[in-house]
């Protein structure tokens, strides 16, 4: 897959601490990327950097289609939060935002009303961004974002602050806006969250990467080795668990799990968890607990930021 | 440039410090007037009308009032880092750069804004201007605006400098009270010191004299000290230089600038 950003050697020092140390990574076309990372990690000044807010102090970045350490116009972001006046009214304010982006007076007046439509706040275009509540503000910076129609879309924390209802809004629009083919680059400290939309993740640690994963890889080489299940049943059943497990041919491994009664194993490829419930059950043994078990990006996450101090 | 000078046009439009401004300034360029050249005193019971003492006729108004006006240069001062810090306080400014404008476009719209500024303070002047000559029966001949033309253009220049000397102090310190006493201060009291301190006379080229020099005083004339009231062509040189300074400090500070 082609890469939309390069990032080679990027640094970024500020005074005596190095915010950004060596950062070299790509982003692939296409992509919902996360940058993980915990509060000071370097996230926000990446996406500073590879805007053109602050300065680099070495290393280059290259966006698909614009000259080295230059921002690109294909490019549209929010970094730490969507800046507007809040006095101004939600349209107004995206006129002044069109207007920046040199959209003429006929294109603006047919793109505002479809855009905020699609963020689900055409019934609050009159509204000054003051009486916004927080998701509708971040709603509306994504809407902001939306106006030039850009093919890259960088997000910093975009669901800061929000209740569960605001981070699940979040989500799907971020998920409908990257179906549409658009690359995505979320940064995030939310493992939950990176996890959930993200194609990629990288992780930072004090300015430095310690590693990119492609999480669709992660989980097909899960479907490639076969499922990991967790399974329980009464303790005094353990026995006759064991039993069966050894006599079904599509198990492949088994050890004990941390609780009591449970068991980790793991099925042959293409064998799926309904299967061995049925199988169970028509011998008589019902399952307490059933899970598929996965190798999470919060445990690499946490052991990539044990392994390098 | 264009698309940024626009949309400070429209949040102009709300501001309502600089509405203010401008009324501030239109109120303040006849009362100066009003108690220093006009006023009716009333001297050992006999009635004295100051007026009687300078020459109000057609040029005269004008230098008399632009005099007087200079010392309104601190509103637009007051409004132009205002209206800039309130970019900083709302993050316009990282926006405006998120937006696809550069940081070219971010410091051409502020030059292009204060030497807006310093037209509105031309134009309200001269508002002023007519206003207080149609109410005092003033002939205001062509004669008389030929003559004073280029005393207008220096006027425009004047504030321009002192705008753009604020904008440069604030690209610093980033705050509107700061900002403006830093500027109040130097133009009223610390370079007065500088140069009284100062036995070798490089100070006379410090900006505020230079400035000082594009709006010449027109009491000099009745207190005997010149001829007329003239232009002194080394210090618009030197306040042009002052401008194109402080306009290139302001450009290399935004452009090293982090936002």
């Amino acid at each position: 897959m082609e890469s939309v950003l390069r990032l080679s050697g990027l640094t970024k020092v500020y005074g005596s601490i190095r915010a950004l140390d060596g950062v070299s990574l790509e982003v692939p076309e296409g992509a919902v990327f996360g940058l993980l990372g915990p509060n000071g990690s370097g996230k926000t000044t990446l996406l500073s950097a590879i805007t053109g807010l602050v300065h680099r102090t070495a290393g280059t970045y290259a966006w698909k289609g614009a000259a080295e350490n230059q921002p690109s116009a294909q490019v549209a972001a929010i970094i730490e939060k969507a800046n507007f006046l809040p006095k101004l009214r939600a349209e107004e304010q995206l006129g002044h935002l069109a207007r920046l982006r040199g959209l003429d007076a006929q294109k603006r007046a047919a793109v505002i009303p479809q855009i905020l439509e699609k963020v689900g706040l055409s019934g609050a275009a009159d509204r000054p961004l003051r009486a916004f509540s927080l998701g509708m503000k971040q709603r509306f910076g994504i809407a902001a974002l939306l106006l030039s129609d850009p093919r890259v879309l960088i997000l910093d924390e975009p669901t800061n602050g929000l209740d569960p209802q605001g981070i699940i809004d979040i989500r799907q629009l971020i998920v409908q806006l990257a179906a549409e083919g658009r690359t995505i680059i979320l940064a995030s400290h939310l493992l939950d969250e990176v996890e959930k939309v993200c194609t990629h993740a990288a992780i930072l640690k004090q300015g430095r990467l310690l590693e990119v994963r492609d999480l669709r890889a992660g989980s097909a080489a899960e479907t490639e080795a076969g499922l990991l299940l967790e399974i329980g049943v009464p303790p005094e059943n353990l026995p006759e668990l064991l039993r069966l497990l050894q006599q079904h041919e599509a198990v492949l491994s088994t050890q004990p799990a941390e609780a009591e009664g449970r068991l980790q194993l793991r099925l042959k490829p293409g064998t799926d968890a309904a299967a061995l419930n049925r199988y169970l059950s028509g011998n008589g043994l019902y399952l307490s607990h059933l899970q598929q078990v996965h190798t999470r990006l919060e445990t690499s996450f946490l052991k990539a930021l044990e392994d390098r101090p | 440039m264009k698309a940024l000078l626009t949309v400070h046009f429209l949040k102009l439009r709300f501001y309502p410090l600089f509405w203010l401004v401008l009324a501030l300034y239109a109120a303040f360029v006849p009362l100066i007037f009003r108690i220093f050249f006009s006023a009716e005193l009333t001297v050992n019971e006999q009635q004295l009308d100051l007026g009687s003492f300078f020459a109000l006729d057609g040029s005269g108004l004008w230098h008399y009032l632009m005099f007087a006006g200079s010392y309104g240069v601190h509103l637009f001062v007051l409004l132009m880092v205002s209206f800039t810090n309130r970019d900083y306080r709302f993050g316009l400014r990282r926006q405006y750069l998120l937006e696809g404008q550069n940081r070219a476009g971010l410091v051409l719209s502020d030059i292009a804004l204060a030497a807006l500024f310093s037209l509105s303070a031309v134009l309200l002047l001269s508002g002023a201007t007519f206003g207080l000559a149609w109410n005092r029966g003033i002939l205001i001949s062509a004669a008389d605006m030929s003559a004073v033309f280029p005393f207008l253009l220096t006027y425009i220049l004047y504030f321009f400098v002192f705008v753009m000397m604020a904008l440069l102090v604030n690209s610093f310190l980033k705050n509107t009270a700061g900002s403006f006493l830093v500027v109040l201060f130097w133009s009223l009291f610390i370079e007065a010191v500088v140069r009284w301190i100062d036995p070798s006379g490089l100070s006379d080229f410090l900006p505020v004299n230079s400035l000082n020099g594009l709006i010449p005083s027109p009491l000099r004339v009745i207190a005997g000290g010149a001829e007329s009231v003239s232009l002194d062509a080394a210090k618009v040189m030197l306040s042009l230089m002052w401008g194109a300074v402080f306009a290139a400090a302001y450009w290399w500070r935004t452009n090293r600038e982090d936002f």
